[in-house]
């Protein structure tokens, strides 16, 4: 049996009241499973960050539910008991207004049962972090240097990274992936983190969920995802335009183009029963299966509208 | 020199002295800068953190991470209780100063004129005491309801209840601690300067004869019936009524960190509040103000005092208001 390191249930959240009602939430069953690197990707406002906020108790939920660890994450103590195994990076890294030295002085004395002085020393040389520059002088790349190293520092059963490559480089990107699949992944370890670099998200998870509106509109095993989607050029008459497996459909003057999602060889076996001729079949980015689910999220939205 | 110019320059002085510290301190950072530029840089020191002090026996019966939490909020208590300190030194000594001393005239006796200036600069401190205890409120709080400190704390392993009554506590204390030693440091410089005045307080009986209506109204209505014990009393139970009334207000969730445009409006009516609450403290001799006044043991003008049995009022009222600023930061969401 899976355990799930956060799990939700119809998870809803409602800012605001009658008209003015946003629904920054809405319904979402996400399973995150122990031991994964968890990427949850979305647009603005698609309700990433609020879903985190309900995990640390931070925001809480209008209706539904989530468990982090098996656990509330809203009432003391079960709260508590919580944090104790959570590290988080918040979405705004500026941080308590000390020196990086203090801010890791201070967290690991909140984690005395977890926190690796050696892990914080690894972290802060991979990542070229100032230790004695003062809070003010930090850039947007070394504040949220700051807020990771203290957060891997802890060796918490849960890392969650809320934007966690706001204002890094290339070269201090690439060291913050090496270190999570290195570092925080042993014993079962679990890192859950919200982006928009899909790219290098696709280099470490292996698990995504990707959200728009508030709705979760795919979760699962990335490579498991990655399958169930392709790009397919057709040639022939009386071609669908709709059905429950294209996501798109794009007609060219000689050929038509689908985007296809679960079970793509049965939609391409159907069609050459019934004359068609495949060109190309090939596999999507990660990037193209996001821009597809989210375009295709908006026309249902706007016919529904 | 008048003594408001006094009273005005004795609290701005340590400002100044502020300012001009950090702009040295600046410009010597900036020379140290540039003479690292041209020299070899110096290694950074690795990350060795000290391990934890032995605590003493006031944290030791709490946990590590509560013991961490506790500490930053006594060091900012402490940081409080400097800045009230030396606020409340200055103004419950500013009576003594001779420009307010003999601001009358010399109709009174010196004792009474000497005594009398004293304890109206030092009741009229609720004023200020009603501006400092918003802003205490904000600080104390603002840690728990704000912006990134107070998504820092929330998300650190401590119950919602400990959080907000480890910010509390010291921050009470602090204030309490630095009215006491405003008042232990003006009876001290009296004692110094004057000698113990009450001592030498004339009879209305006998001196008011010779005074003139004015003047006699204040002695035997106000000055012979004054208690110092419940000026300082009453000071020390207002500043926490409304201290704890400012922690609601605070806690409130229209003071949040997604609401940001906001702020600005809240905190000019917070001020606003302040002021107008403040005005009514200053009148609180008012026929219709004086009951409620006396409820809340409020004695904010040289006069009649109120019962000592009305010092559980504000007290009562303080618990109760901080017990629902508690509620309300525990359900406030970030």
């Amino acid at each position: 049996m899976t355990n799930f390191a956060i799990r939700t249930e119809n998870l809803a959240k409602i800012y605001g009241h009658g008209r003015k009602a946003i629904r920054a939430v809405d319904g979402l069953a996400l399973n995150v499973p122990e031991g994964s690197i968890y990427g949850l990707l979305g647009r603005n406002s698609s309700g990433k960050t609020t879903t985190i906020r309900m995990a640390m108790g931070l925001a809480r939920p209008t209706s539904g539910s989530i468990e982090v660890l098996g656990l509330n994450p809203w009432p003391d103590p079960s709260r508590v008991e919580m944090l104790r195994q959570v590290a988080f990076v918040p979405e705004d890294k500026a941080n308590i207004g000390l020196t990086v030295r203090k801010v890791l002085a201070l967290n690991r004395s909140f984690y005395p049962d977890t926190w690796s002085d050696a892990l914080a020393r690894k972290v802060v040389d991979r990542l070229e972090l100032p230790l004695d520059t003062s809070f003010i002088k930090l850039s947007l790349g070394n504040k949220t240097k700051s807020a990771l190293a203290s957060a891997i520092a802890q060796r918490s059963r849960l890392l969650i990274l809320d934007e966690p490559t706001t204002g890094l480089d290339p070269v201090a990107l690439d060291a913050l992936l090496r270190l999570l699949v290195e570092d925080c992944t042993a014993d079962g370890r679990t890192i859950f983190l919200s982006t928009h670099q899909l790219a290098e998200i696709e280099q470490i998870a292996d698990h995504i969920g990707i959200m728009d509106r508030g709705k979760l509109l795919i979760e699962g095993p990335l490579d498991d995802i990655r399958a169930s989607f392709r790009r397919v050029t057709v040639t022939g008459a009386n071609l669908p335009a709709r059905g429950p497996q294209i996501l798109s459909a794009r007609r060219d003057a000689h050929a038509t183009q689908y985007i296809l999602r679960a079970s793509p060889e049965a939609f391409t076996t159907e069609l050459t029963r019934n004359g068609a001729t495949i060109v190309d079949s090939e596999p999507l980015s990660l990037s193209e299966i996001f821009l597809a689910l989210c375009r295709r999220e908006e026309g249902t939205q706007e016919e529904a509208a | 020199m008048s003594g408001g110019l006094i009273v005005f320059l004795e609290i701005i002085a340590p400002l100044v002295i502020l300012i001009i510290y950090g702009r040295i301190k600046i410009v010597r950072a900036r020379r140290k800068a540039e003479a690292e530029e041209t020299s070899v840089v110096a290694p950074m020191l690795p990350f060795n953190p000290r391990t934890e002090p032995t605590p003493g026996p006031l944290l030791r019966p709490f946990s590590t991470p509560q013991r961490a939490y506790l500490r930053q909020q006594i060091a900012l208590g402490k940081a409080c209780f400097y800045m009230l300190a030396y606020v409340c030194i200055v103004i419950f000594t500013s009576g003594l100063l001779p420009p307010y001393v003999n601001r009358d005239g010399t109709v009174l006796p010196f004792a009474e004129r000497v005594w009398y200036s004293y304890l109206e600069h030092a009741a009229v401190a609720e004023i200020v005491i009603v501006i400092f205890m918003l802003v205490a409120a904000m600080i104390a709080l603002g840690g728990l309801t704000n912006g990134a400190p107070a998504i820092f704390n929330r998300t650190r392993p401590l119950t919602r209840s400990f959080l907000f009554w480890a910010r509390v506590v010291p921050a009470i204390v602090a204030i309490l601690a630095s009215l006491a030693v405003g008042i232990v440091a003006s009876v001290v410089l009296l004692l110094i300067f004057y000698g113990p005045v009450w001592l030498h307080l004339h009879d209305a009986a006998t001196v008011g004869p010779f005074l003139s209506r004015a003047r006699y109204w204040i002695l035997a209505h106000g000055l012979l019936q004054a208690s110092a014990p419940r000026i300082f009393l009453s000071l020390a139970t207002t500043a926490l009524l409304i201290f704890s009334a400012a922690a609601v207000f605070v806690s409130q969730p229209f003071w949040s960190s997604g609401k940001r445009r906001m702020t600005p409006l809240v905190t000019f009516l917070s001020i606003f509040v302040g002021l107008s609450a403040a005005r009514m403290i200053r009148h609180a001799d008012l026929p219709s103000f004086s009951r409620w006044s006396d409820v809340l043991f409020v004695y904010a003008t040289v006069g009649p005092p109120p019962p000592y049995t009305y010092v559980l009022v504000p007290i009562l009222a303080s618990t109760a208001l901080l017990l629902i600023a508690q509620f309300c930061v525990a359900r406030k969401e970030l």
